[in-house]
C-alpha cells in the first residue's frame, strides 16, 4: 500500500506542474503490480493430499475456489501412470491417476516432473499394499 | 495415518529440449542463465562503442569520427551499459540466486519472468538498428543527445531518438515486470521461518532495487513519452516557445536517473557483505544496521534528483535543499562502509578472486562516494558540471561500483551455477589487469575535469592531449582484458574441477546446500530456517 501511495503522489504531483502523461503509466503500473498480488494470493492456499486411514485413501484437491475430495477403497484403489494429453493438445506428458470402481482422479498434474511421479507412484503402491 | 501434500506451484516440470527450451522457460535458472548472457554481450556491446571513442580521443584533433556519429556512440554506449548490461546482470543474479537464497521453487510469476527477459532483446535492437539503417541512408543514426534525452534537442533530433524512445519503453516494462515479480516472491514465497529481518542482504537489496523501479519507471514513461509527442504531435510540454519548459525534462529524467544508480548499486551491496563474511570466515557484521541503511539510501535516492542540473539555474533554497540532501545520502552510505570493513576485521581473510574484487571494488566504489560528494557541493558544481571529472566520477560509481561488483559475483556464484571451478590463476590476472587499467583510464579523466576539459566533445585543446593518450590507452587495456573473463565463464561452464556444495568454505545460506550446479527444480522440499 504505501508502495502505491508513493506511485500515486509521484505521479499526481507530476501532473500537477504539467506532466500529466505520467499518470496512465503510473496507473497502469498499479493496477499489473495489485494483479500480481491478487493471482498469487488467489492461489496460496492450494494444495493436493492423499491421505491414507483405516480402509480409506482419501484425495484431496484446491484450486482457488474448487476444492474436491475423493473417497477410495484402500484395497481396490488402482495407481497407475500414463501418458495423457497436455491442455490444449500441445504436448504429452505423463499422469498419475488414482482410481476404483468407475472413479478416477489425477493427482499431482501442476506440481511434480514426470521422475516424481513414477517414484511416488511407486512409494503410493507400497503404502496401499501394507495394510496392516 | 499418512499424509502426502504437494504444495502449489506453476507447471514447467516437462521442459522442451533445443531453441525452445530457451524460448519458452519458465525456469527461474535459465532465464537467469538468459540475462546473464544477454549482459555479457550488450557489456562488449557497449565497450566497442567506447572503445571507438577513445581511439578518436587518443589525440586532439578529428581522425576517425565525425562529431555527430561521436556524439550517438556517446549516447548509444551509456543507454547499454545501463539499461543493456548493468541492469540484467543484477536481474539475472536476482533470477538465479533469489529462489535458491530464500528456499523457494521458483519465481512467484515464472511466465511474467519469460516476458520480462523477452521484451530486452528486441529493445537492444531499437537502440542500436538506426546505426545499420544509417548505412542503406535510412536516417541520420542513433540519438545523438547523450543518454539523458535533454529537449530541445532531442525534439529536433533524428530518428535515432524515436527509436530510443520505444527501446527506453521496452526496457522499462521488462524492468517493471521483472520487480513485480521480485516483490510478489520476496513477500509470498519465502521458506517457513526466514522472516523479512532473515533474509539475505541480497534479497535485502534487490527488493528496494524494486521499489525504487517501481516509482520512478512511470515518470520516465511519462518523460519520454511527452517528448515523443513534442516531436510528432504538436504538444509542447518541454518546447519554451509554445509555453512549455525545457527543465521540466531534467526533473522528470532525473527523478527517475538517480534513482537508477541506486537501482543499479544497491543489488550489489546485497551480495557483496555475503562475499566478504565468506571470505572472512565470519559473521557480516551489523545485518539489521545495513538493512536500515539501504532503506534509507533508497528514501534519500527520490529526493535528490536535481543536484544533476545544479547550473540549470535554481532558486537558492532549491540548490542549498538538494545539496544537503545529495550530502545526507552519505551518512547511511558511511554506515555501509563501516560494516563491510568491520565484517572483514579480525577475520580469517582469504583473497580468492571474488574477495579481490570485493575489497577492490570497496576502495574504488569509495573514491566514486567521496567524488560525488564534492560534485554534490553548490559552488563547487559550478566548475565541475559537465567536465570531465564527472565522467570519471560516474564510472567510478558504476564500473567499479557496479560492474566490478557484477564480476565479484560472477565468480563467487559461477561454481554453483556450472558445477565446476573457474581458474583462480585467470580470475586474479582478470581482477589486477581490471583494477589496474581502470585507475589509469580514469584518475587522468579527473584531472582533465579539474583542468577543464568539457565532456561529450571529440576534439579538445593540446593542453589535455597527454592525459587522454593515457586514458585511451589504458582503456584499450581495460576492455581486452575482458576476453580472460569471458574464457574463463566459458571454459568454466564447459568444465572443470568439480565445484562441491558448498564451494567456499565459510559459505553461508540456503543456496549452498543444493547440489552444484543446482537441480533444474531446485528445493524440491521446502527447507525450514531457524
Amino acid at each position: 500500500m504505501a508502495l502505491f501511495v508513493i506511485v500515486l503522489v509521484v505521479a499526481v504531483g507530476f501532473s500537477l506542474i504539467g506532466a500529466w502523461l505520467v499518470l496512465p503509466f503510473a496507473g497502469i503500473e498499479i493496477v499489473a503490480l495489485s494483479y500480481a498480488f491478487y493471482s498469487v494470493y488467489l492461489h496460496s492456499d492450494d494444495y493436493e493430499s492423499i491421505t491414507i486411514v483405516g480402509d480409506e485413501v482419501i484425495v484431496e484437491k484446491k484450486n482457488h475456489k474448487d476444492f474436491t475430495m475423493m473417497i477410495f477403497q484402500r484395497y481396490w484403489a488402482q495407481i497407475s501412470v500414463r501418458d495423457v494429453m497436455q491442455d490444449k493438445g500441445k504436448s504429452s506428458k505423463r499422469g498419475l491417476f488414482i482410481s476404483s470402481h468407475g472413479k478416477e482422479v489425477e493427482f499431482g498434474k501442476y506440481f511434480i516432473n514426470d521422475g516424481q511421479r513414477t517414484m511416488f507412484a511407486r512409494e503410493l503402491r507400497e503404502k496401499l499394499r501394507n495394510i496392516y | 495415518m499418512s499424509t502426502t501434500t504437494v504444495a502449489h506451484h506453476e507447471e514447467h516440470h516437462d521442459h522442451p529440449a533445443g531453441i525452445m527450451r530457451w524460448l519458452t522457460t519458465t525456469n527461474h535458472k535459465d532465464i537467469g542463465t538468459m540475462y546473464l548472457t544477454f549482459s555479457l554481450i550488450m557489456f562488449f556491446v557497449g565497450g566497442s562503442m567506447i572503445l571507438a571513442i577513445r581511439a578518436e580521443l587518443f589525440q586532439p584533433g578529428l581522425q576517425l569520427l565525425n562529431p555527430e556519429f561521436f556524439n550517438q556512440l556517446i549516447g548509444v554506449h551509456a543507454l547499454v551499459m545501463i539499461f543493456a548490461a548493468l541492469m540484467p546482470a543484477a536481474t539475472g543474479f536476482a533470477n538465479w540466486m533469489i529462489p535458491l537464497q530464500i528456499g523457494a521453487p521458483d519465481m512467484a510469476l515464472p511466465r511474467l519472468n519469460n516476458w520480462g527477459f523477452w521484451l530486452l532483446p528486441p529493445s537492444a535492437i531499437l537502440l542500436t538498428l538506426p546505426f545499420t539503417l544509417a548505412l542503406f541512408g535510412i536516417g541520420d543514426g542513433a540519438l545523438a543527445t547523450g543518454w539523458t534525452f535533454y529537449p530541445p534537442l532531442s525534439v529536433q533530433g533524428g530518428i535515432g531518438v524515436d527509436f530510443a524512445i520505444f527501446a527506453v519503453h521496452l526496457l522499462g516494462i521488462s524492468s517493471v515486470l521483472g520487480s513485480i515479480n521480485i516483490i510478489v516472491t520476496l513477500f509470498n514465497m519465502r521458506a517457513p521461518g526466514m522472516t523479512l529481518m532473515k533474509m539475505p542482504m541480497f534479497a535485502w537489496g534487490w527488493l528496494i532495487t524494486a521499489f525504487l523501479l517501481i516509482a520512478t519507471i512511470p515518470v520516465l514513461a511519462g518523460a519520454v513519452t511527452m517528448l515523443l509527442t513534442d516531436r510528432h504531435f504538436g504538444t509542447h510540454f518541454f518546447d519554451a516557445a509554445g509555453g512549455g519548459d525545457p527543465i521540466m525534462f531534467q526533473h522528470l529524467f532525473w527523478f527517475f536517473g538517480h534513482p537508477e544508480v541506486y537501482i543499479l548499486l544497491l543489488p550489489v551491496w546485497g551480495f557483496i557483505p555475503q562475499i566478504l563474511e565468506t571470505f572472512s570466515r565470519k559473521p557480516m557484521y551489523g545485518y539489521k544496521a545495513q538493512v536500515y541503511s539501504l532503506w534509507a539510501i533508497g528514501a534519500l535516492a527520490v529526493v535528490v534528483w536535481a543536484h544533476h542540473f545544479f547550473t540549470a539555474g535554481m532558486p537558492v533554497p532549491a540548490l542549498l535543499y538538494f545539496m544537503y540532501s545529495t550530502m545526507a545520502i552519505s551518512l547511511p552510505l558511511a554506515v555501509l562502509f563501516f560494516c563491510w570493513i568491520k565484517t572483514m576485521w579480525k577475520g580469517s581473510m582469504s583473497f580468492e578472486t571474488p574477495m579481490l574484487f570485493a575489497v577492490g571494488w570497496i576502495i574504488l566504489f569509495g573514491i566514486g562516494g567521496l567524488t560525488g560528494l564534492v560534485l554534490a557541493d553548490v559552488a563547487a558544481d559550478a566548475q565541475y558540471h559537465n567536465s570531465y571529472f564527472v565522467v570519471a566520477h560516474f564510472h567510478y560509481t558504476l564500473f567499479a561500483g557496479g560492474i566490478m561488483g557484477i564480476m565479484a559475483g560472477t565468480y563467487y556464484w559461477l561454481p554453483k551455477m556450472t558445477g565446476h571451478m573457474y581458474s583462480e590463476k585467470l580470475g586474479k590476472l582478470h581482477f589486477w589487469l581490471t583494477a589496474i587499467s581502470f585507475n589509469l583510464t580514469f584518475i587522468p579523466q579527473f584531472f582533465l575535469g579539474l583542468a577543464g576539459m568539457p565532456r561529450r566533445i571529440p576534439d579538445y585543446a593540446l593542453q589535455f592531449a597527454e592525459f587522454n593518450m593515457i586514458s585511451s590507452i589504458a582503456a584499450f587495456v581495460l576492455g581486452f582484458s575482458q576476453l580472460l573473463f569471458v574464457y574463463n565463464i566459458v571454459s568454466c561452464a564447459r568444465g572443470g574441477k568439480k565445484a562441491t556444495d558448498q564451494v567456499w568454505e565459510g559459505a553461508k545460506g540456503l543456496e549452498w546446500t543444493l547440489p552444484s550446479p543446482p537441480p533444474y527444480h531446485s528445493f524440491t522440499e521446502q527447507p525450514t530456517v531457524k
